[in-house]
């Protein structure tokens, strides 16, 4: 029992302090949809509106077919999933589970056979009766999941479920959640600030920026056209690397001028459109900086500082002119720290955004895939 | 150099100290005044077991076993003070104690900050009037005369009476001024557990479909049951402690049959009759019947709530 969710220029303003500052969006029916973004950038007030949980300073909100602006959070067909697993101390697991379902007065057989049914789901049954003081923190987010799940909602809202879980369980829970969406087929809207989670659990990602999307796709479009600088840096781990540069036309070229003995060139001729004397950033990701040249590749001198091996890859820390960088190379590849290297940039997927451009979109992608961006 | 840490149990008390001295220093105050003021005049208590005369001194006076308790629990005055003490703080308890909850609770719910503090400020300011202004405001309101009760009465066609003078309306007019005046500052505590409590609880209740009513049932009150629990015990640990000022700035000869509880008693032997070794018996009777009713109170806490003083 999926439904549409619809977020029609939706402002929220404490007191004169802006939030959330029109944001448009359209979740289809049974879609995974994440929230993204640095910590004040809207993400949860979003979600908290959408749950009823805050009134909305303007705009239309709606669930199914229905408005449900000015809807108590009970009557939206919505089940949330708080960060801090809000379960009440004093119940067991099942009394937890079936908290919403005993306020609604249903039959006792019914609320057995919904906690049941979750408890299967989610592989509680053995600890129904227990406290939740006496659980694990994967098994509190999963108990505050079965609480979520036997409301049957039409849209399931998680708000930063994992944050309090230790890097295992958050993979493992990752994967659950995962698994429980496959399953129960129901819109979910989901908010973290971790990239990961986003990239890995979303059909489609939202990046959201000072109140504002910044850009909305699934987690190929934003990793590999990302809109700005913004998202570049903030989809993908390690994140793009944003080195400031100057353009200057140097014949048939753009010259991209990153420091005193680092430069790359444009030639494709469409890149001349893009003029000399702007300030830019100039964006490659850490897998398309190599250390053998290839077809299309550009030498740049560079300094190592560091090398973190991680085992199947290493990290390596780099200094260009007096730019830091990162690249990502072959764990069993031998790289020695304190010395000059050149690298070769992967042209074919480098990427120009403005710096300091005009204000409503002060670092949008200018030029990817060879070309200018329209 | 490293050092190898060193835990407490393998250092000596010396080292310790010589090493914490500072943090022992901060110590030192309360541990000088509890040992001055608590633990040093239970030195005192001997003369409870002594046939105590001023003029022979503690260390003189004879011994004479549980003479002066047999001697109270023989006395009609002492009995009755044993039973005005527990009727008048068993009243309390359970007619007193739910009152700064219930008080939390509602002011819990007043949502304008501004209307919250206002209430506040007005409920915690008879906690700051002495007793001996309380028990003058008390009687003035209770005046035959002139009393605000009186005049209502009187109004309404009915007789004036000087309730301080009926043993019968004794527990009502202490307990229930001794609720106005606590009741806002007991509060206190009880909001700073309703602070406490996770928002989102609420919140996810709110999702759930509850009312305000039903979080107060199902959330509010469970979660500040341990601190109801905690304060149960420490009120059951005083039951017997039941402020001697108060009541003798209320009460007279006429109301003793309801009024003179254990410490009024203890203050018109030992300090108006001189009878010190009698008083100290009953002192010490008190402080045993406390001490059984702490622990009972505390253990019955640790059942049923998993919480406790200690």
């Amino acid at each position: 029992m999926a439904a549409t969710v619809s977020l029609k220029n939706v402002v929220k303003h404490y007191g004169p302090v802006p939030v959330v500052n029109g944001i448009d969006l359209e979740i289809q029916s049974g879609e995974f949809v994440v929230l993204v973004g640095p910590s004040g950038c809207g993400k949860s007030t979003t979600l908290r509106m959408v749950a009823g949980l805050e009134q909305i300073s303007g705009g239309t909100i709606a669930i199914g077919d229905r408005v449900v602006n000015h809807l108590a959070p009970k009557d939206r067909g919505v089940a949330m999933v708080f960060q801090n697993y809000a379960l009440y101390p004093h119940l067991n697991v099942r009394d937890n589970i079936s908290f919403g379902l005993r306020l609604a007065s249903l039959p006792r057989k019914t609320i057995e056979a919904e906690v049941e049914r979750a408890a299967t789901i989610l592989e509680l049954g053995a600890v129904l009766d227990r406290l939740p003081a006496e659980l694990s923190g994967g098994q509190r987010q999963r108990v505050a999941m079965g609480r979520a799940i036997v409301r049957n909602p039409a849209v399931f809202l998680f708000d930063e479920p994992l944050s309090n879980l230790d890097a295992k369980l958050r993979t493992q829970m990752r994967a659950e959640i995962k698994r429980l969406h496959a399953r129960l087929g129901t819109t979910v809207i989901y908010v973290t600030h971790d990239q990961l989670e986003a990239m890995t659990l979303a059909d489609r990602i939202v990046v959201m920026r000072g109140g504002v999307i910044e850009q909305v796709g699934t987690p190929r479009d934003l990793f590999d056209a990302p809109a700005s600088a913004f998202v570049a840096a903030f989809i993908g781990s390690p994140p793009m690397n944003l080195l400031p540069c100057t353009s200057a036309l140097v014949g048939e070229q753009l010259q991209l001028v990153l420091g005193p003995d680092a430069a790359l060139h444009l030639t494709a001729p469409e890149a001349l459109a893009l003029g000399g004397g702007r300030s830019l950033w100039a964006g490659v990701r850490p897998e398309d900086l190599h250390l053998q040249p290839g077809p299309d590749t550009q030498p740049l001198h560079a300094w190592v500082e560091l090398v973190e091996p991680l085992g199947a890859e290493s990290l390596v820390h780099l200094r260009i002119g007096d730019q830091t960088a990162i690249v990502r190379v072959d764990g069993r590849q031998a790289i020695a720290g304190d010395c000059a290297i050149t690298l070769h940039v992967e042209m074919q997927r480098f990427y120009l955004f403005d710096r300091g451009g005009e204000k409503n979109s002060p670092d949008r992608c200018v030029y990817r895939d060879s070309r200018v961006c329209s | 150099m490293s050092r190898e840490p060193v835990t407490d149990a393998q250092e000596p008390l010396l080292a310790v100290l010589r090493r914490d001295w500072m943090l022992y220093a901060m110590l030192a105050p309360a541990l000088i005044w509890f040992g001055l003021f608590l633990y040093q005049p239970m030195w005192g208590l001997q003369i409870a077991f002594k046939d105590f005369s001023a003029f022979k001194g503690m260390a003189a006076s004879p011994w004479i076993g549980f003479e002066h308790f047999a001697t109270l629990f023989q006395n009609d005055q002492f009995l009755r003070a044993v039973g005005n003490t527990l009727t008048i703080s068993l009243y309390s308890l359970v007619l007193a104690s739910p009152v700064p909850i219930l008080l939390a609770l509602m002011i819990n719910e007043v949502q304008s900050q501004g209307l919250r503090k206002s209430i506040q400020t007005v409920v915690y300011l008879p906690h700051f009037i002495s007793v001996v202004i309380l028990a003058g405001i008390v009687m003035a309101v209770l005046s035959p005369t002139t009393g605000l009760v009186n005049n209502a009465l009187a109004a309404m066609g009915f007789d004036r009476s000087y309730f301080l003078t009926k043993p019968e309306w004794f527990r009502t007019i202490y307990i229930s001024s001794n609720i106005w005046k606590e009741a806002g500052f007991d509060s206190i505590v009880y909001l700073a557990a309703i602070m406490g409590i996770n928002p989102a609880l609420y919140e996810s209740a709110q999702v759930d479909g509850a009312t305000r009513w039903q979080m107060i049932w199902r959330i509010t009150i469970p979660s500040i049951l341990p601190t109801i629990a905690v304060l149960l015990v420490i009120r059951l640990g005083n039951v017997l402690e039941v402020g001697y000022e108060y009541i003798v700035l209320l009460y007279q000869p006429a109301t003793f049959e309801t009024a003179d509880v254990i410490s009024t008693y203890i203050y018109r032997q030992g300090v108006q009759g001189a009878r010190y070794d009698l008083a100290a018996a009953a002192g010490v009777f008190n402080a045993v019947v406390a001490l059984v009713l702490v622990l009972g109170a505390n253990k019955l806490s640790r059942r049923i709530t998993k919480t406790g003083v200690f």
